[in-house]
């Protein structure tokens, strides 16, 4: 179990974040905060520790998922429908999603699957924006906004790469303090 | 979010269990609020459950605030060992690690067992493979033996957790005022403080937020031997208990995982 204890600046543990964006941005809060005491704190070394990143991806993911499938959807259902059918279609096809992890073959149950459900996930939509991006209409600028985001991500990583020992070396630093 | 309201919407007994208690909690609140009172305490013990699955998957744990950190310092350094007392509230298991982690005393935790044969070898097993050398789980199976355990563990300086406000079937029991109403609780952690010698501490666990929590620990209950009358004695305490349970839950219903009614009328 990592825990950082009685350090409220650790919250910016970048290793506390998931998506590079976010690792990113940490690194730099963490670099202009200064050291924070507060006894009796114990934080938890997480990669989906922070609530504001998981929402945020999460509803992210899920409108844009729902925007590929409203598109795909226009031409065949009554418009004031298409949005209602297209969130709920992504919302159970995600759950199918993990489902089938779940009920896979026996020696699948006893593992957990979060990376390669994540992987998943990430995969299907950005195919799908690979697809309506070549598209005309309105559907074509969610796609290219949804590439930009995933874009600057990987910008992000290579800069979190670039960074990796000094971020290790203050990550250190705060968790052995 | 779509699973979990269907579990509540067909667990009927138990959300009429949780409607009962939060009627008593809230005196005069409507039947239609208490439904979805209910529902948040469904989704709080839901979000428990995934924090413990994740701690017992991963190993990472959500945030801690330690609450009370003076009882908490005074529980450490207490010569000899001594007794924490909890209720079913936040997640009482992942709390037992962070505190162990955190801590230089042992830990032995008593749990009570699961009613059903394969759930309870899946419990025992789970605790089996995430055991750590700071911390012990015990399950309350053989009431004397684990007695005489329990008060060698603290003869060597262990802290003794156990959850304190359910009763279950075969162990000893005493009727205090709880919300108004009579309420059976456990008389083992006050009979165990008695015969060691050593003060309870309550703790409480609450989910403040997404895989956030805090620990608050409370001021100590002290039981002591005054006459021949063993009852008489621990009553006081059970009833100091009592009323720091009353307070926390009175604030934090919304976390208190009793999903049988408390009160003894209807639990006979």
């Amino acid at each position: 179990m990592r825990i950082v204890r009685d350090r409220a600046d650790a919250r910016w543990l970048p290793s506390r974040y998931r998506f590079a964006i976010f690792r990113l941005t940490a690194w730099l809060l963490l670099r202009r905060s200064r050291s924070e005491i507060r006894e009796g704190l114990v934080l938890g070394i997480d990669r989906d520790q922070n609530a504001v990143e998981s929402y945020t991806v999460g509803i992210w993911l899920t409108a844009n998922a729902s925007l590929f499938l409203l598109a795909f959807f226009q031409p065949y259902i009554f418009r004031p429908v298409a949005p209602v059918v297209a969130f709920l279609v992504t919302v159970i096809g995600f759950q199918v999603l993990i489902t089938a992890f779940a009920f896979g073959p026996r020696s699948w149950r006893q593992q957990n699957h979060i990376e390669l459900q994540s992987f998943t996930h990430m995969f299907v939509v950005t195919v799908a924006a690979i697809h309506f991006a070549g598209t005309d209409g309105w559907i074509r600028w969610v796609a290219w906004a949804f590439l930009l985001v995933l874009g600057i991500n990987t910008a992000a990583a290579a800069a979190v790469r670039g960074l990796r020992g000094r971020i290790d070396a203050a990550e250190r630093e705060i968790v052995a303090s | 979010m779509a699973w979990w309201s269907l579990f509540f919407l067909m667990w009927g007994p138990v959300r009429r269990g949780v409607m009962r208690n939060l009627s008593a909690i809230k005196p005069g609140s409507w039947r239609m609020a208490n439904f979805f009172r209910a529902y948040r305490v469904f989704w709080n013990f839901a979000w428990t459950i995934a924090d413990a699955v994740r701690f017992k998957e991963l190993g990472t744990t959500p945030d801690w605030q330690f609450a009370g950190l003076d009882h908490i310092r005074e529980l450490q350094s207490h010569p000899g060992g001594a007794i924490i007392i909890t209720a079913h509230m936040g997640s009482y298991d992942l709390a037992a690690h962070v505190f162990s982690a955190t801590s230089d005393r042992r830990i032995v935790m008593v749990r009570a067992p699961e009613t059903d044969p394969e759930t309870q070898q899946f419990e025992a097993e789970q605790h089996g493979q995430r055991g750590r050398q700071s911390l012990r789980i015990d399950f309350n199976v053989n009431s004397t033996d684990l007695a005489i355990e329990l008060l060698h563990a603290i003869g060597r300086g262990e802290l003794v957790a156990i959850q304190a406000d359910r009763v279950t079937p075969g162990i000893g029991r005493l009727t205090v005022d709880f919300f108004g109403r009579p309420a059976p609780m456990p008389t083992g952690p006050f009979a165990l403080a008695m015969a060691a010698r050593v003060p309870i501490y309550p703790v409480f666990i609450v989910r403040s937020g997404r895989r956030r929590y805090i620990l608050q620990a409370c001021p100590p209950i002290v039981v002591e031997r005054r006459s021949r009358n063993r009852e008489e004695d621990l009553r006081p305490a059970m009833e100091a208990w009592s009323r720091q349970l009353e307070q926390v839950v009175r604030t934090h219903w919304h976390q208190w995982f009793a999903f049988e009614p408390f009160d003894e009328k209807a639990a006979v």
